[in-house]
Order: structure tokens, then sequence, then C-alpha cells
């Protein structure tokens, strides 16, 4: 008897889950007693079906689920705050260089406050910013590792919990908790990582913001400048 | 019921420019996706690229979602697009080539094998070996019936959707499913064996 294996194709899966109809069970059924190739593709299809289940999940690894997806801000009175930094700006600059503006017989002469003020300003420019990028060091170790003990005491102190809270139970709970435990561990790995990103980004910006000044400032040819590199 | 009217609300939230509405839409979808991603492309950074490329465009195109309450199934057919796109382009790379992906998602992290009390890390890996087999079978078909075992199988989509979702007539789908079911009893065969 010739089959077109179209039957079994089309309700495999409902077959298998048990969603047919009794008379298409029926049909099914006896297709399957009838057609060897039938039955092979219920055997596989059966497999896979196992296998679906099989499948262990994976949690999705940390992810920035919105770099993409910002919007711009809606800007409102945006001139406003720009013009005032923007004058800010200026006045500050003009007391750092000692502006000096002359009105004469040739007209204005703008003048900045001599060579020697200039380079007296930069040393004084160049030893801040050193003590800062070593307090600033010195802050982000720190931290980092105040961060690490206290989430180390953390687990540490759970970890004595559990232990304590299981000590008469069975060995197969006691494998349980420790598979949280170990779970925990790893979230716990993750947002120590995670912060660890967070004042590493911060300590970054800093330095950006520094050598944003210090170039500002007009500090051309000086090595001076402050690393990223952390 | 209740569940996919949420979808479309927080979908009308994240079109009126609601961050925290996206991200809540995509935390309900993105273990599916990556999951699903990590069946098509085999390695976890591969998954994770598609995955964040298919929410992108999910994202991009959402102006164009005509609700109707078929949220997954919209965005499966973005994701089917994406992967098809993607492991084309993989294909052509000549870096990657075929049954050489790493295995670097199957390694028991560092810090855990370096706790001294842990768990059975055999039981752990054991567990991962069952994906890696999935994912090993899956490997010996073609990407579009791949596709389609992943679609029918594992996402339990009926022809008619994954007809619309690959783009292709449900005659072609059907006939890519039994191709697949051919090609991989072979290989369960000598599976059992061994
Ligand atoms: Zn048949």
């Amino acid at each position: 008897m010739l089959c077109d294996h179209q039957l079994i194709i089309d309700h495999i899966n409902d077959y298998i889950e048990n969603k047919v109809s009794p008379e298409l069970r029926t049909q099914i059924e006896a297709k399957l007693s009838q057609c060897t190739d039938c039955q092979a593709t219920y055997r596989q299809s059966l497999e896979l079906y196992q296998m679906s289940h099989e499948w262990q999940s994976q949690t999705v690894p940390e992810w920035h689920r919105t770099s993409y997806a910002v919007r711009p801000p809606i800007k409102r009175n945006n001139w406003l705050s720009w013009g005032s930094l923007a004058t800010s700006s200026l006045a500050i600059l003009m007391v750092v260089f000692q502006l000096e503006i002359n009105s004469g017989d040739t007209g204005i002469t703008i003048s900045f406050g001599g060579n020697q003020a200039k380079a007296q300003i930069e040393e004084m420019v160049s030893a801040q910013l050193v003590t800062y990028k070593s307090d600033q060091d010195k802050q982000f170790q720190l931290k980092l590792s105040t961060a690490l003990e206290q989430q180390n005491v953390r687990t540490n102190l759970r970890l004595a919990n559990w232990l304590e809270k299981n000590r008469d139970e069975r060995q197969q709970d006691i494998k349980f908790v420790m598979t949280g435990w170990q779970s925990q561990r790893y979230e716990d790995q993750k947002v120590v990582d995670k912060r660890f990103a967070y004042i590493a980004d911060n300590q970054i910006e800093n330095n950006q913001a520094i050598n944003q000044l210090f170039h500002s400032v007009g500090n051309e040819g000086s090595s001076n400048s402050i690393s990223n590199d952390l | 019921m209740f569940q996919i009217n949420k979808d479309e609300k927080l979908i009308e939230k994240a079109m009126g420019g609601s961050q925290r509405s996206w991200v809540n839409l995509v935390k309900r979808y993105e273990g599916l996706v990556y999951n699903y991603c990590l069946r098509m492309t085999f390695n976890s950074s591969d998954a994770m690229d598609l995955m964040q490329e298919v929410f992108l465009a999910t994202y991009r195109n959402l102006p164009s979602y005509r609700g109707q309450n078929q949220f997954k199934g919209w965005m499966m057919r973005i994701a089917a697009n994406k992967t098809t796109d993607f492991l084309r382009s993989r294909s052509r790379n000549p870096l990657h080539r075929a049954g050489e992906v790493t295995d670097e998602s199957y390694k028991i992290p560092e810090h855990q094998i370096s706790q001294s009390m842990h768990q059975d890390p055999a039981e752990d890996y054991k567990e991962k070996q069952k994906n890696k087999q999935i994912k090993k079978l899956l490997d010996k078909l073609p990407d579009e019936q791949k596709m389609v075992v992943e679609l029918k199988f594992f996402q339990h989509f009926t022809f008619d959707e994954i007809s619309h979702q690959t783009g292709t007539s449900i005659n072609t789908v059907k006939t890519r499913l039994y191709a697949a079911l051919n090609k991989l009893k072979g290989y369960s065969e000598i599976q059992n064996v061994m």
C-alpha cells in the first residue's frame, strides 16, 4: 500500500502530546502499523520531543538591555544652561590667565598674564593633578578591597548559617543546599564584578575629566597626562 | 491571557519611551530567545551576539507591531530572519569552521572549581553534557532544517506559524521537517549503539 507520510508529518506532535481526536488517533495508528517510514518518523519525532524536555535552560549572562534602546532625552532650555556654563568658564579662564584688555591708540590689545605666570600655573596644575591622581588610586583600591571583603564575610556567614541549619539533615538535603549556595556564590561574584566595573568606570571618567581639564588649561608638550589603563 | 495582555501594555509603554517597560518586556523573553540562539548557533558568545541583534531589531520594529496579542510569534519571526542572516554571514567567515565550535559554555567556571566545599561537579557537568548532545545532534542539520526542528519541537509552533516566521510555504516547512527527521535517524542510531 502506498503512503505519502503526510498524515504522520501533519499531526505527529499533536499525536505525541495526546492532542488528537480519537478518530484521528485511529487513523494515525493504522498508518503507523502499515508504513515503516512513518514508524521511523514517529520514533525520531518522539526522540526530539523528549530531547526538547531534557534541555537544561541556561540563564542569560548579564547584558545591557537598553544601550540601543535609549531615546534621546527631550531638549528643553538647553541653550540657557550651556550659555551659563560658557560664561562661567570664560570668567574662570580670564582670571586664571590674568587676561588684560587694554584700549589704546592702536585699538584694543588683549594679552595674557605673561609667560612667567603661565609657567607657574602649569606647574601648580600638574602638581595638583598628580596628587589628585594618587588620591583617586588609593581610594579606588580601598573601595575595591572593602567591597570584596564584605562580600566574603557575607558569603561565609550565609554558608555557616546554612550548614548550622542542615547539620542533621540527610545527605541529599545538604547537596541541595550546596547547589543553592553555589549559585548564590556565583550571583555574589557577579555583583562584585558589577561593582568593580562601576568603580572602574568612575575612575576612567575621572581621569578623562582630569585630562580634559589639563588640556584645556593649555599644557602643551607636557607628559603629565593621566593614563586610563587600570 | 493575562500574561499576553501584559505584553501589549509593556509594548505600548515602551513605544511611548519608557525604558523600564522595555527592560521588563525583554526580561520576559530573553531566556527563551537566548536558549533558542544557543541551539541555533551552538556556542554561547554567538548566541549572545545573535540575541542582542534580535532584541535590537525587535525594538526598532516595534512601531510596525500590529498588536493582536501575537508578540511572541512576531518576535520569533524577527529572530528567524536574524538567525538566517547570522548563520549565513558566519558560514562565509573563514575563521568559523563548522564542527569546530567552542565549548566554553560547558567549562565549569574557575571560581566554582576552586571552592573547597562544592557540590558534585560531575553532576553539574552531566547536565550540561545533555545540552551539548542536543546541540551536536541539531548541528548535523542544514540551517533551514535545524530552524524548522527548533520551531516545531522546542518552540511548539504550528506549521502555519512556522511558515509565516520563515517566509516559506507550509509544504516547504513540512518537507524540511521530514528531511530533518530522516537525516537524524542515522545519527540517533549511531548514538544509541554507543
Ligand atoms: Zn508513511
